[in-house]
Parts: structure tokens; C-alpha cells; sequence
């Protein structure tokens, strides 16, 4: 559709095809032979132990690098649970019941004893920072048992595609999975989402720094049909969760309001009041004229130091008589005053 | 149209290209040789019997200097020792392997909460908790004014044409705090029955209680208010939902309520008697209800491919009681009696349709439909508005607007090796609104994301986008300037890109850069936003110095800019206006665990620096705002050192200073505008301190 409003630029449309041979020349020589087509190969060849986590653990214990223990006081080491990898093996169908090689895959060759000098001991599936194979399968083996209730939308969702692996927030060897925990799930999500950990510090923001609102209280981060993987379907249906007395109808309403509130807000942290984009009147004057409201300095130096200091400028600006911007519902409500 | 082609031309390039790919859709392990029958595992630490843990602390807080910000959301607001407690209690029957977790989180604060569950995995859920939430604002805001609903001011009050000639404006008016306090209960059930099928039910109830700034005018005569806020919010929702291995269904239904205590805010005019009414009334937020139900079906059709639909519809309903157009006795009735309410309703609804395809080894497609629409079925009512309370204006009729949308995406994922990706997508969004200048908007959007994963943990991505929105004729058909395009709705050409780096200078050491960049300008706007530029670039860092001495930093710059052109005759432009938000951030934390009896230590910096700058030129004449300012410094220390048998004892110091700057509100007084009453507000300038001694004890 050609542009009533305004002469459109050329496109740029030769930048696909920059960055997709760019992809072709950074791309690193195959990688066919690495980890991930060999424990493929595991997962699909299925040679199990016999003797199941008795084996793993008597490598993989208290002095190994990485403890594994405290596994045993998650849920997924409760062997009353059926459904877990630690489930009695005559109560479940695997992957429950598989123990450690329920997640990390069949123990196959890893578990020789004695290697020749020259051999290295075959490679387990490992997770997150350690993960030694592609995220998608990393996050098969998880999504094995747990594709249900709220990862249904999981696949193309944007952490989905971004590549990143469930083992990247969750914890699975812990105690305590932070990114759980509601003191600590915003700092979890910060360390990728630098842009909100510092929104959060600024003029004004919602409450996410003493974890008064956190992250799950707006998003879903394993996918949902809302944008930006907002809980709801729409930015508003999301905000009137807590702010529902703005979600009218009204008698009088403002239409950006009841068509999206980031259009004004930047709802992670602002430098303006109220979570603002920009301040009134800047930000009233984006959309309408300044004609019979005199809100330039330069006409009478109207600052608070001049000598005509405007009602239209400072204070709250055009909200000093126009209060209700988010709707009215009175009779004589029309620019949004009463 | 054109994007589709290029889209489609990149995508048989790269398949033709035969990306080389060790594809690796959902793997199906193969568990035929499983023989797991003899599995005891007696090596196992499994947990026996009821394993329990409860951790009880009790908290001395000392603070000094506090201010409202500083306060905000904690509700330290006040000079003063404070106790506080915490606890959590954690029990496991290894037997059923039922769960019991409670968990209170400052309960002696403003900002309390509580949680408690009990969890039967793979049967049931049941949660309680209650929380609060406080906002302060301002404790220093002064007002004459007394009243909640109708607000008064006192019986020896002067009226004068302006603020000037109030002479009990200044010594009347004494200091007031202004904030909201939240609190919520929440419920929820879920249990699982017959393998494949989930129920869950939840209801919520908040709860928002205090006072708020606005405002209320009498033609070019204002007054700042204390607006009460009592609202109360009740949210039931259920969900079903089935699960088998290739698909899955879910069906929910939300209902919720929301009232308003108070329906309207009556106050004095505190202007000249005679020449105005005596006093004025707007609405408050009116009572209402919505509904909502959802479906949501996925299908997995062969493996790696996921067919996936959701559908949403739902009402808003709102019929408040509708106040008289004025509630000066002068004003004549209007002619047309008004109905008791609005009787409005808005039928919304939302879809979403997502096919993700895998073509091949190498290439994944993903097919987005959405579609999202707010129908306002409200009757337009013929009204004729009471201006400022003292006369009729021009008879009108209501304009209920709706708006709709739909979005189509195509995008595709090619595995050019196990460790590199590249996206490339397509989308059309359109925009569709009944009422407004601007009938439709459609943008046509065009990404490309290429993602590398290196060995040794390096991360590359880069991504670059360009969206170009057309806009339908203009109609002119408010009484705006017809050059005024609003920004919303007007056509825009924006462009944005992205580059990050993750990557590990050594063992323990670990980096991270991120730059991006998006562009707006809007051509056809000859009054309103010229164009908008918002520049973000922000490093990470993280080092673990020995085993237990750990160090990480974050330094962050934020720019928003964007320029307006405005007309002060209603005619062409005449002033330009520019403003410019910048934000620096800068943290750092230091962490030493059990480095003496098992004590730990961390000191956390945060450093913020905003600034604002304004200007418009009139007549070739610059003027510049003063700029805006805010700094914020914080330095929290927290020292734990275990003793005796299950206590620990904990020491916090943090220290706050903030320093601002703001035009819009240093200097004016209460009685600076001549023609508003304000609250006199001062940007907040405090250097508070906390103190807090914690014993802990656990069990």
C-alpha cells in the first residue's frame, strides 16, 4: 500500500541479503562432528545403564566440581513423585524413573571405567553454562515431561527463538530455583535485561526494585499470546490487571488510552512523572496543537522565575485543567476535565 | 508485497545455499532397551521421613532523613525505629511427598506479604497469600483545602480573581501526604485429575486506598485536588485444561469488578464569588465489570511441527450513575434529560494463530496471525456540556471509539551450522480505529536476526528492522490544527538495529556489550512529532575473583530525543521544541562468602544520573529549559555472620542520596500561577540512611 500521507524512502531492502551472507562467511566450519550429532546419536541409540544413578554417583559426588546432591531436595529427586526422574522405575514409564540419565541422556560409554591414554570419556548432556549441546535440544529433554500448562506456547516464542535454554534462568541442582523465588526473580531476568535493571533506577519506575511487583506479575516467559510476552492478550488488558479503573468505558474517551497506554508510558521506569514518554506539554503537543494555550518560554519567559510564569507550562502542564486523560465520565466531561 | 518477496528470495537462497546444519528438531530418545526394573540407587541421599525447615527473623530498622521516593515502595516514610519480621517455613513428607512452604516477607512493614502453599506434585496446588504494595508520593505537598469528597477551604477564606490577592492561601495551607496503599489476597487451585487433565481456580481481591494529585478547573481558573482513591478489585478466573503427547487444550474463563467507593469530588472555587459558580464537581473513576473467556488448542501434526490457535472474546461493562452536567444551580438543565447511565459495553476479542514449520534439516518456518479488536457497542448520547461549571457550550454527541488490528508474520530460522542461526521475518500490522482522523494504519515490517553461539561461550547477535507505516487519508473532522498529525497514527518510517556480545575474557571472567539504536520519523506530520531517536548502549560484567569472592558490574546509558513542531496561531509552524532524556546507570556488586565462620559480605553501588533537556525555538529564538536533574546514589552493605546453634545475625547499612532538579515544579508556590492553586511541591534532595540489625534463627 503506496503512502497517502508522505513520500515513502527507498527500502532498504538489500539488508537481508547483507546480513544472511555475512551469516555464511562468520558461520564456523561444521559442526556436524560436535557434541551435539554425537549425543543425538545417544539419545537415539538408547543404551541405558544398568544399575541407573548408583553408577553416576560414585563420580559425582560431594568432591566433584559440581555437586549434584542437593538434587535429592528438589522435586525432581523425590521418588514419590511418579512423573519424576528419581519415580520408582515399577511406577513409571520413562523418562521417569531414568534417574540421572533422564535428563542428562543413556550413560552408554561415559561410565567406562578405564580409558587408554589417548581416549577421553564421552560426553553427557549438560545444561546452561556447561551446555555442551544445542539449546533446542537441551530444552527437548526438559520439555519431555514438562510440556504442559503454561509452556504450551513455548516454541516460537520470543526467549524461544532468542536461543535460550530453560537451564539458562532455572536451576535444576538447587535448593532453591531463584528465578522462582519472588526476592530474587528480578535480578535473574536483569542479568540479560539490562535495559529494565536500569529503568528500574530511574526517576520514576513500578515497584520491581524491593520486588513488590515482579516480572511474572506482567509476563509469561515461556510464551503467551499477548505481545511482548505480556500475561494477557493486550498491553491494556495487562496494565488493568492493577489499574482497572481505567479500562472504561467511559462517556468520554481518549482514544490513545484505550488503544495502547505505552503510547504516553514506558511502563518499566521513566525519567518523567507518571512512567511518562515525555512531559506535558511536550508530549500533549505531539498529538495536539498548541494554539490559545501559551506554553513557549519565549513569548513571556513564563518560568517560574519570570515574571508570567504560565499554568499551561509548568505544575502538571496541560494536565492542570485537562485531569482525566484517561477518560470521563461525566456529562460534561468532553476535554476530559470533569 | 515487496517484503514478502524479498522474504521469500532470501529464504530459497539459503535453502538452495544448503545451509550445512546439524538440524536438531525435538530429538524422540529411544527408550526400547531401557531395562531400569532392578534401579534401586541405595547411594542415593534421598530425603526420609519429614524434612523441615523454618527460619525465623526478627528486624530492628533505624531510619533517618527519609522522603516520600525514598520511601515509595517500601514505606519507610518516616524518621524512625521500626521492627520488622520475616519467616519461612518449609516441610516435606517423603512419604507422599507432600509439600507445606509459608513464607512472610516483611511483616512489619507497609510492604508486607505472605505466602503459603501446600503442593502435592503431579495432584494438586493450593496457595494463599496476601501482600502489600504502598506508593508514596509526596509527604510534603501543602494544600488549604480540607474534606475528602467535597473539599473545602477554611471558613475565613479570601476569593479573589487570583492567587495573588488570596491572602489565606499561603498561611492556610499546612503540609499533607499523598499516596496509595495496595493490598491483595489472592487464592488459587489447581489439581490435576485422570493423568491428562488440569483444573485450576483462582480469585483476587485488591484493594487500593489514599489520595491522589489532580486537578479541577473553572474555565482558565484551576485548583490542585486531593483526589480520594478507595477502589476495590475482584478477579475470579477458572482454567480446564487437557494434555495428551501430540496436543493439547485449554479453556478459561476471567470475571472481574472493580468499584469505586466515591463517585465524585465536589470542591470550592476558591476564585471570585459573583462572577462563578460557587463550587465545581467532576466524576471519579466509575464502577465496572469484565469478562472473559479463552480457548486455546495446540497440535503437534508431525514432529517438530506445532499448530497452535487461541482465542479470546470478552466484555467491559460500565452503567455508573451519571452525574447532572453541572452542579451550579444557575446553569439551566439541558434540554435532552440524560439516561441514569451509560449503559456502555465493549466487546473485545483476540486471536492468535501460529504455525511453526521445520522445512527440512535446516530451515524453520513460523507462521503468526493475530488479530486483536475493541468494539465499542456504546450508544452515542446527545449531550450539551457544562464549560467549567458556568455555561452551556455547543450541543454534542459522544463519540465511542473501536479499534481493531491484525498482524501477519512470516518468519524463518535457518541452522547454518549447530552454533549460528539466522532469522529472517516479515510482517504486516494493520490498524484500523472508527472515528478518528486517520481511519487506518498499515506498516509493513521487515527484521533479519543472525545469532552465533562461538565455542568457548561467545555470543554474537545482531538484528536490524525496518518498519514503514503508511496512514490513510486524513479526515478533517476535530477541531485540532489540520497540519497536526498525531504521532500514533500518523505515517512513520522507523528503523532499529541491535548488536550484542557475550563473551569470557578467562576462566571466571565474563563480558557483555550491548548497543542498540531506533529511529522515527514521521513525514507527513508538518505540526506534531517531527522524529524520535532512542540510543541505548549498556557493558556487563562478571568475575569470580576466588572461590568465594565474586564481582559484578553494570554501567548503562539511556537517550531519548525526539522534536516537535508546533503553531501558537492555529496556522502553520511557527516553533520547534526539542527535548533530550538522558540516563546513566552505573552498579556494582561485591559478594565474599564464608570468609570468616562462615560469614559473607556484599557491598552493592548504584549510581543513576538523569538529565532532561528542553527547548523550543520561536521566531528563531531559542529558549532553553532549565535542565532536569536527577541523581541517585545508593550503597548497600549487608553483613551475615553465622553463631552459636542456628542463628545468624545480620547488619544492613544503606544510604541513599538523591538530588533533583525540576522546572515544572522548583519555585512554584501555592500561589505562584496566578491562575492555578497548586501543591507547592519541591523536587525531592534527601541523604537517607537505614540501618538494620536482623537475627535469624533456624530450626
Amino acid at each position: 500500500m503506496r503512502s497517502i500521507e508522505g513520500q515513502r524512502p527507498q527500502r532498504r531492502t538489500a539488508l537481508s541479503l547483507v546480513l544472511a551472507l555475512l551469516a555464511f562467511i562468520v558461520a564456523p566450519p561444521s559442526m556436524a562432528a560436535d557434541a551435539t550429532a554425537v549425543l543425538t546419536q545417544k539419545l537415539l541409540d538408547g543404551n541405558y545403564s544398568r544399575r541407573g544413578a548408583d553408577i553416576c554417583l560414585r563420580c559425582h559426588d560431594d568432591t566433584f566440581p559440581f555437586p549434584t546432591a542437593m538434587v535429592f531436595h528438589t522435586v525432581h529427586g523425590q521418588p514419590t513423585h511418579p512423573e519424576a526422574p528419581f519415580a520408582p522405575p515399577a511406577d513409571s514409564t520413562p523418562p521417569a524413573g531414568l534417574q540421572c540419565e533422564a535428563c542428562h541422556g543413556p550413560i552408554d560409554e561415559h561410565g567406562k571405567q578405564i580409558l587408554a591414554d589417548d581416549e577421553t570419556r564421552q560426553e553427557m548432556l549438560a545444561y546452561g553454562s556447561r551446555g555442551n549441546v544445542e539449546t533446542s535440544l537441551q530444552n527437548g529433554m526438559c520439555l519431555n515431561c514438562h510440556e504442559h500448562y503454561r509452556r504450551l506456547h513455548w516454541e516460537g516464542s520470543a526467549h524461544e527463538t532468542a536461543g535460550l535454554a530453560c537451564a539458562d534462568c532455572h536451576q535444576i541442582h538447587a535448593f532453591v530455583d531463584k528465578v522462582r523465588r519472588i526476592g530474587e526473580q528480578v535480578d535473574r531476568c536483569t542479568g540479560c535485561h539490562t535495559d529494565v535493571a536500569a529503568d528500574m533506577l530511574k526517576r520514576l519506575a513500578h515497584p520491581l526494585r524491593d520486588s513488590q511487583l515482579i516480572c511474572v506479575n506482567c509476563h509469561e516467559p515461556h510464551g503467551d499470546v499477548g505481545d511482548h510476552l505480556t500475561k494477557h492478550a493486550t498491553v491494556n488488558d495487562t496494565c488493568y490487571t492493577c489499574h482497572a479503573e481505567k479500562r472504561g468505558p467511559m462517556l468520554f474517551e481518549h482514544p490513545p488510552a484505550s488503544e495502547d497506554c505505552t503510547i504516553c508510558h514506558e511502563p518499566h521506569g521513566s525519567n518523567q512523572p507518571a512512567l511518562l514518554a515525555r512531559r506535558p506539554p511536550q508530549l500533549c503537543q505531539g498529538c495536539h496543537s498548541s494554539a490559545g494555550h501559551r506554553s513557549l518560554p519565549q513569548l513571556t519567559d513564563q518560568l517560574p522565575a519570570g515574571t508570567s510564569v504560565s499554568q499551561f507550562l509548568v505544575g502538571k502542564g496541560c494536565l492542570n485543567c485537562h485531569a482525566e486523560v484517561h477518560g470521563s465520565n461525566h456529562p460534561s466531561g468532553d476535554r476530559l476535565r470533569r | 508485497m515487496k517484503a514478502l518477496l524479498t522474504f521469500c528470495t532470501v529464504c530459497m537462497l539459503a535453502f538452495v545455499a544448503g545451509a550445512q546444519a546439524a538440524a536438531v528438531r525435538s530429538v524422540e530418545p529411544n527408550y526400547e532397551k531401557v531395562k531400569n526394573s532392578r534401579w534401586r540407587c541405595r547411594s542415593c541421599p534421598y530425603e526420609l521421613g519429614q524434612g523441615s525447615r523454618f527460619d525465623l527473623s526478627a528486624t530492628l530498622l533505624q531510619t533517618d532523613d527519609v522522603d516520600a521516593r525514598f520511601g515509595r515502595d517500601n514505606g519507610l516514610t518516616d524518621d524512625d525505629s521500626t521492627f520488622d519480621a520475616s519467616a519461612t517455613y518449609f516441610r516435606r513428607d517423603a512419604e507422599t511427598g507432600r509439600v507445606i512452604g509459608l513464607i512472610g516477607r516483611d511483616l512489619g512493614l507497609d510492604s508486607g506479604r505472605l505466602d503459603l502453599s501446600l503442593v502435592r506434585p503431579n495432584r494438586f496446588r493450593a496457595s494463599v497469600s496476601w501482600s502489600e504494595i504502598p506508593r508514596n508520593e509526596w509527604l510534603n505537598a501543602r494544600t488549604a483545602m480540607t474534606g475528602t469528597t467535597n473539599l473545602r477551604f477554611p471558613t475565613n477564606w479570601t476569593s479573589a480573581p487570583n492567587t495573588q490577592g488570596m491572602t489565606q492561601l499561603v498561611p492556610g495551607s499546612r503540609p499533607t501526604k499523598i499516596g496509595t496503599e495496595r493490598r491483595k489476597a489472592e487464592a488459587t487451585l489447581a489439581y490435576r485429575f485422570g493423568g491428562n487433565w488440569t483444573v485450576e481456580a483462582g480469585y483476587a481481591r485488591e484493594t487500593k486506598e489514599g489520595r491522589a494529585l489532580s486537578s479541577g478547573d473553572f474555565l482558565y481558573q484551576t485548583t490542585g485536588l486531593l483526589t480520594p482513591i478507595d477502589h476495590t478489585t475482584e478477579t475470579l478466573s477458572a482454567a480446564l485444561q487437557y494434555t495428551s503427547g501430540r496436543w493439547s487444550a485449554g479453556l478459561h474463563m476471567r470475571e472481574s469488578e472493580f468499584e469505586n467507593a466515591n463517585r465524585s469530588l465536589t470542591w470550592q472555587n476558591p476564585y471570585t464569588e459573583g462572577t462563578g459558580p460557587g463550587e465545581g464537581r467532576k466524576a471519579l473513576a466509575p464502577d465496572n465489570e469484565a469478562s472473559e473467556w479463552g480457548l486455546t488448542l495446540r497440535v503437534s501434526p508431525f514432529p517438530g511441527s506445532v499448530l497452535r490457535a487461541h482465542g479470546r472474546w470478552g466484555e467491559l461493562r460500565q452503567n455508573d450513575q451519571f452525574l447532572p452536567p453541572s452542579v451550579n444551580p444557575a446553569v439551566a438543565a439541558p434540554p435532552m434529560p440524560l439516561p441514569p447511565g451509560l449503559d456502555g459495553t465493549v466487546d473485545t476479542s483476540a486471536a492468535n494463530l501460529q504455525w511453526v514449520i521445520p522445512l527440512g534439516r535446516h530451515v524453520a518456518l513460523r507462521l503468526t496471525s493475530l488479530d486483536r479488536e475493541r468494539d465499542n457497542n456504546t450508544r452515542s448520547l446527545p449531550l450539551t456540556p457544562v464549560l467549567g461549571d458556568r455555561f452551556p457550550s455547543l450541543a454534542l454527541q459522544s463519540r465511542h471509539y473501536s479499534y481493531k488490528r491484525d498482524r501477519t508474520a512470516a518468519a524463518a530460522t535457518f541452522r547454518l551450522s549447530s552454533k549460528t542461526r539466522l532469522e529472517i521475518g516479515v510482517a504486516e500490522d494493520e490498524r484500523r480505529r472508527t472515528l478518528l482522523e486517520v481511519e487506518s494504519n498499515t506498516e509493513d515490517q521487515q527484521w533479519a536476526m543472525l545469532r552465533v553461539r562461538l565455542p568457548r561461550a561467545l555470543r554474537l547477535s545482531l538484528r536490524y528492522q525496518e518498519n514503514d507505516r503508511d496512514a490513510s487519508g486524513f479526515r478533517n473532522i476535530t477541531s485540532n490544527n489540520p497540519l497536526t498529525r498525531r504521532y500514533f497514527m500518523t505515517a512513520r518510517e522507523q528503523t532499529s538495529w541491535k548488536a550484542s556480545l557475550s563473551a569470557p575474557l578467562g576462566p571466571a571472567i565474563h563480558t557483555g556489550f550491548s548497543v542498540d539504536r531506533r529511529h522515527s520519523d514521521y513525514p507527513a506530520s508538518v505540526l506534531g512529532v517531527q522524529s524520535e531517536t532512542d540510543d541505548n548502549w549498556s557493558t556487563d560484567l562478571t568475575w569470580q575473583i576466588a572461590k568465594h569472592i565474586h564481582l559484578s558490574a553494570h554501567r548503562s546509558k539511556h537517550r531519548v530525543r525526539s522534536r516537535t513542531a508546533g503553531s501558537s496561531t492555529a496556522g502553520n509552524a511557527d516553533w520547534q521544541g526539542g527535548t533530550e532524556d538522558v540516563v546513566r546507570t552505573s552498579t556494582a556488586e561485591l559478594s565474599i562468602n564464608e570468609f570468616w565462620r562462615g560469614a559473607s559480605l556484599s557491598v552493592t553501588f548504584d549510581h543513576s544520573d538523569g538529565s532532561g533537556r528542553y527547548d523550543t525555538e520561536f521566531n528563531s529564538l531559542l529558549s532553553v529549559f532549565p535542565e532536569l536533574v536527577s541523581k541517585h546514589r545508593a550503597m548497600d552493605l549487608r553483613l551475615s555472620v553465622p553463631f552459636g546453634e542456628g542463628y545468624l545475625a545480620s547488619l544492613r547499612h544503606y544510604t541513599e542520596r538523591y538530588e533533583s532538579a525540576d522546572w515544572q515544579l522548583d519555585g512554584v508556590a501555592v500561589n505562584t500561577l496566578p491562575g492555578m492553586i497548586t501543591f507547592g511541591l519541591l523536587s525531592p534532595n534527601y541523604d537517607a540512611r537505614l540501618v538494620a540489625i536482623t537475627i535469624t534463627r533456624k530450626l
